[in-house]
């Protein structure tokens, strides 16, 4: 019957209980809808970015400090051999390795220029140049987001971005001029069809990245052998540290010609990235535990309106042979069952809320393209969180009511009997 | 209910009950000496704020004397700690309240049986006393009914049932008609009379109606927090039995001392 008398003071005063499960309910759905928006950004960091930049890499040492990160001269100039003494160690926690020549280059139209009218010149676009193998395993952002054609089918062609290819008047099939300055300071260009186009779901990444095979680069540029840096992919990203710490003995001849190499973990490489993270994480932290302040306080004073305007009943019940201790079991037991129905309707609310926002995903802007991120954020709802929240709103409810339990069980019975309500 | 009228039940030795009030110690209660034995019928009468609630609600465990003794049974209750006052007012101890204080959301039923639930009484033994408490008030018909359901007589004959449904050996009732009109105080005093007749129980009750405090076997006037004189209405020559000579309208020689407080704090 307590059971029953709890469930039935909750329905008779539906008002108060709709008060404190809307509360909870809301509480809950926010912080499910904020965890998961971390979830989606965190998720597509480790799952995009960590990927395509690589778990480990080797560079130049003075790339760091140098203004033109695509200077050829910072290039790595035995960058197949440290590849292979790489994939000689036969170390199972390395899944792929591969070298990555990056260069500046200048796209142009491919026009005849006699059909330009007076004073007009072929389109041209400036942009970083990404010579990879045509099966790399650093450029699924791209081979996921491709549009037209394919990515670099049998190392031909080049894959760039709708954008980019709109801006030079591009289109699959067409060709395209890619204008560069080889090793030596000399100009060179070749005429390369564009074999895939791509969009991805950043505008900054779209219109300054296209991908051509590394041999073609290496002959363009004249750097057989060569490239900008060796990234490693590793079967488990938490090997990153060991895995550098391993390579360094090979990386001291390796990068040849007295080249000083430096080996780079994800956690380095993405510091800056870590930092905007955590200030990200900390800030929703905060939107979380204010929304669980404000939630606690209204479902406190909710909970203490509700008891108080029963006061004497409580006083009766008590009067009866009801002792303090049951008492506030009884009025605990009444927020544990409004706690749990707002907790239930705030799973189900943010449970809708992360599906309607997952399909189109939130529109955060150049802040998380300035990441190397999706413009877009999909949150992703993730079961241990929906549990975590779901407890804690519960918990939340019990601890307010708890307030209110105590304040009613502390009182005498003739003052509760004396009490009008 | 009790079975061995006569016995000592209930003995309250010089109990005092003092309020403070900001700077102000109010005392409710200057000492009261009292005894009932079982199968009493006791009316305690006198004015407002004379003190009349404050001494049911320490006889009845709601409520702590400042000083002096209460025992029940033989057990000394103003020594029993929060939980050992629940328990004996579960046990020993049934309440009728003027304003009712039936439970709003449980039907006639189970508010009367709500005491027999939290006393663990088993289910098949809980129906039947409930079944028989029901036939004695009259309230077969309304069973299901919320107390909002009820008219005010209809209320007061659940709360006498609730009051006996653990069988207690005293029953408190706190000005148990000043809610009813006349016709239904009657019936409900007859319903109380009948109980203390027929099932020997125990009441003590509290009232400003001298027609009701008629009913009573005992009456203990109680004025400023003492008790200035008892009467025997049944009896031939009442004013006999008087503790000292007293009226309606004054105290005994003038020596009101200060005004007692309220009813309840």
């Amino acid at each position: 019957m307590i059971l029953r008398l709890a469930l039935l003071s909750a329905i008779k005063h539906w008002r108060r209980s709709l008060v404190v499960a809307g509360a909870v309910a809301v509480a809950c759905a926010v912080m499910i809808a904020i965890g998961s928006l971390l979830n989606g950004i965190t998720g597509s960091f480790y799952d995009s970015v960590i990927p395509n930049s690589g778990h480990v890499r080797i560079e130049d040492a003075r790339t760091a400090d140098s203004l033109n990160p695509l200077d050829l001269e910072l290039l790595l100039p035995n960058a197949a051999g440290l590849v292979a003494k790489i994939e000689a160690l036969g170390d199972r926690r390395i899944v792929d390795v591969e070298p990555i020549l990056g260069f500046g280059a200048l796209l142009v139209e491919d026009r005849d220029v006699t059909t330009l009218q007076g004073g007009q010149d072929p389109r041209n676009l400036a942009m970083r140049g990404m010579g990879v193998s045509p099966d790399t395993r650093f450029a699924d952002n791209v081979r996921f987001a491709m549009k037209e054609g394919s990515f670099l089918p049998g190392g031909r062609g080049i894959a760039l971005s709708e954008r980019a290819a709109r801006l030079v008047g591009a289109k699959l099939g067409t060709g395209l001029l890619v204008l560069v300055q080889d090793r030596n300071g000399e100009p060179w260009y070749e005429r390369l069809v564009v074999t895939g186009l791509f969009a991805t779901e950043s505008a900054d990444f779209d219109e300054s990245t296209f991908y051509i095979a590394e041999e073609t680069a290496a002959s363009m540029l004249d750097a057989a052998g060569m490239a900008r840096e060796v990234r490693l992919l590793l079967a488990d990203r938490n090997d990153a540290e060991a895995v550098a710490r391993e390579l360094a003995p090979l990386t001291g001849g390796g990068g040849g010609g007295g080249t000083t190499l430096r080996i780079q973990t994800w956690q380095t490489i993405n510091a800056s990235i870590f930092a905007i993270l955590l200030f990200v994480k900390i800030l929703l932290g905060i939107i979380m535990a204010l929304f669980a302040i404000v939630s606690g306080t209204i479902i406190a004073n909710s909970s203490l309106m509700s008891v108080m305007e029963r006061i004497r009943e409580y006083g009766t019940m008590r009067a009866i042979g009801l002792r303090a201790r049951s008492l506030e079991r009884l009025i605990l037991l009444e927020g544990l069952m409004l706690g749990a129905l707002g907790a239930a309707l705030g799973v189900g609310i943010g449970f809708i809320v992360i599906a309607y926002l997952s399909r189109g995903g939130i529109d955060l802007g150049g802040i998380m393209e300035s990441l190397g991120l999706s413009r877009y954020n999909r949150p992703r709802g993730d079961f241990w969180w929906f549990a975590f929240c779901t407890l804690a709103s519960v918990v939340v409810s019990l601890a307010a009511t708890a307030k209110a339990a105590r304040s009613v069980g502390s009182m005498g019975v003739a003052e509760s009997l004396a009490t009008s309500s | 209910m009790s079975d061995n009228a006569g016995r000592m039940l209930l003995e309250v030795r010089g109990v005092t009950k003092d309020y403070r009030l900001g700077k102000t110690s109010i005392h409710a209660l200057r000492g009261i000496d009292l005894s009932v034995e079982a199968g009493d019928f006791v009316s305690v009468v006198g004015p407002s704020g004379c003190g009349k609630t404050t001494l049911l609600n320490i006889i009845g465990c709601i409520d702590k004397p400042s000083s002096g003794k209460i025992f029940l049974d033989g057990l000394d209750v103003s020594t029993f700690d929060d939980n050992g006052e629940a328990d004996t007012r579960l046990a020993r101890i049934g309440f009728i309240f003027q304003s009712f204080n039936l439970v709003g959301v449980l039907d006639v039923r189970e508010n009367i049986e709500f005491p027999l639930i939290l006393a663990k009484v088993p289910k098949a033994e809980r129906a039947r006393r409930v079944d028989r408490l029901i036939e004695l008030v009259e309230l077969g018909e309304f069973v299901r009914h919320k107390p909002d359901e009820l008219s005010g007589g209809q209320r007061q004959r659940v709360a006498i049932a609730r009051a006996l449904v653990n069988r207690p050996s005293l029953v408190i009732a706190d000005e148990p008609t000043a809610n009813l009109d006349s016709a239904t105080s009657t019936t409900i005093m007859e319903a109380m009379k009948a109980l203390n007749e027929e099932e020997k129980v125990t009441f003590i009750f509290s009232t400003h109606n001298e027609l009701i405090e008629r009913y009573a076997k005992r009456i203990l006037l109680i004025r400023d927090g003492i008790i200035i004189g008892e009467e025997f209405p049944g009896e031939k020559n009442p004013g006999e039995r008087r503790r000292g000579e007293w009226s309606r309208g004054s105290a005994p020689g003038g020596d009101s001392g200060p005004h007692a407080g309220g009813g309840a704090p």
